[in-house]
């Protein structure tokens, strides 16, 4: 099943949607599908984006119908794809292009701020544990981890990541994304405004 | 374009009086920061400070044959880790067949270390790669690496030593990869 729209925000995702389909691939099918040229995920328009001090931060909202189909051509079993994607998903970009020295992250740094409060990305860790009590397979959940935006990750120069990010409970409306990040040990913060969950499908 | 603007600054350097060419300083001045942050990122990979020992890898390809990263002693190694449902992972699989095209074996292997798919997955994505594909379906060879996101890239000189790495996609037949890759390429 591949998404019926959202295909904007899909479009970073654009990898991912050739993978999604389950179901018996013929060897020749899936070798056109190679021959084929992948879309360059960094080259996409996020929908929101900042170019902050050499730095550029991209963030796509996924439609749960996109996660749902992505977990579950994963090994996910229905109910616990379903349980992420009722989450406010997104695709996170993360790239050092000029900001003249490592950039370090750390998402449990970051913030979301709502007209109710703050809160933050559910951790890894949280969801591991959930998909251990749900019994999901060990495949499933090594590709989950590893879909997932990491919770540290160190930049050089031309080095940059996508990863997906989930917020529970949804926020209602506009919020902003309060983000932080070191370059060379030296701590900088930014806003990036007017993020808003995909609608369901 | 250019001349456009030369000749606005002249035209407002002499209502203001002052010298045309600080009027374009100054415009280069508040140009330059915005070209350099959407100017691509450098193509190349980063150097790893201290050189450390990689750490080994004894993992199966697709066909079962054992590989260990210790016997590859002596060659470059480029070890890249994968997945076939990442999508910077996916683009920069062709790189990988070129690049290893243009180094003999004894130079230059890529060892390609998928994580946590098994081989009919891997296969039916890649049925021939050029290069060796590596299944670890565990994801634990990435614990030993220090490995925090797909995909991720290391360079093993001929000594065993961690000298390159890269986060994240790139082109591996970039020129500016290949030269960094010759300089350790024993002749």
């Amino acid at each position: 099943m591949l998404p019926r729209k959202g295909i904007r925000a899909g479009a970073v995702l654009a990898g991912l949607i050739c993978v999604i389909a389950p179901g018996p691939h013929s060897r020749a099918a899936r070798a056109a599908e190679q021959a084929q040229p992948v879309e360059d995920p960094a080259a996409v328009r996020p929908d929101w984006q900042t170019a902050d001090r050499g730095a550029m931060l991209g963030v796509s909202r996924l439609s749960p119908g996109q996660v749902h189909a992505f977990y579950r051509a994963r090994g996910f079993d229905s109910e616990a794809a379903a349980e992420y994607a009722a989450a406010c998903v997104f695709q996170m970009v993360l790239r050092n292009d000029a900001a003249g020295g490592t950039l370090a992250s750390r998402l449990a740094d970051w913030r979301i701020r709502t007209a109710a409060g703050t809160q933050r990305f559910v951790p890894l860790e949280a969801w591991e544990r959930e998909w251990s009590r749900r019994g999901v397979s060990e495949a499933a959940r090594i590709a989950f981890r590893w879909a997932q935006f990491p919770p540290l990750q160190d930049f050089a120069p031309g080095d940059w990541i996508m990863g997906m990010v989930a917020l529970t409970p949804r926020p209602k409306g506009k919020f902003e994304l309060d983000y932080t990040w070191s370059i060379d040990g030296i701590s900088h913060r930014g806003t990036l405004r007017g993020l808003e969950c995909a609608a369901g499908d | 374009m250019a001349s456009h603007i030369a000749a606005r600054c002249a035209a407002l350097s002499a209502r203001l009086g002052t010298d045309w060419r600080l009027c374009l300083a100054a415009l280069f001045l508040l140009i330059a920061p915005q070209a350099a942050a959407q100017s691509p990122a450098p193509r190349g990979l980063s150097t790893v400070a201290g050189a450390p020992p990689a750490p080994e890898i004894a993992l199966s390809d697709v066909d079962g044959k054992p590989v260990r990263l210790s016997e590859l002693r002596g060659r470059v190694v480029l070890v890249n880790f994968w997945a076939t449902w990442c999508p910077p992972c996916r683009k920069e699989i062709p790189s990988l067949t070129r690049l290893q095209r243009m180094f003999k074996p004894e130079q230059l292997r890529v060892l390609a270390v998928n994580v946590g798919e098994d081989e009919e997955t891997v296969f039916s994505f890649v049925p021939d790669p050029g290069f060796t594909i590596l299944l670890d379906l565990k994801s634990a060879s990435l614990r030993a690496w220090q490995v925090r996101s797909l995909p991720a890239t290391f360079v093993v000189d001929p000594e065993g030593r961690i000298v390159l790495r890269a986060v994240g996609g790139r082109e591996f037949d970039d020129p500016a990869i290949l030269a960094q890759l010759r300089e350790l390429v024993r002749p």
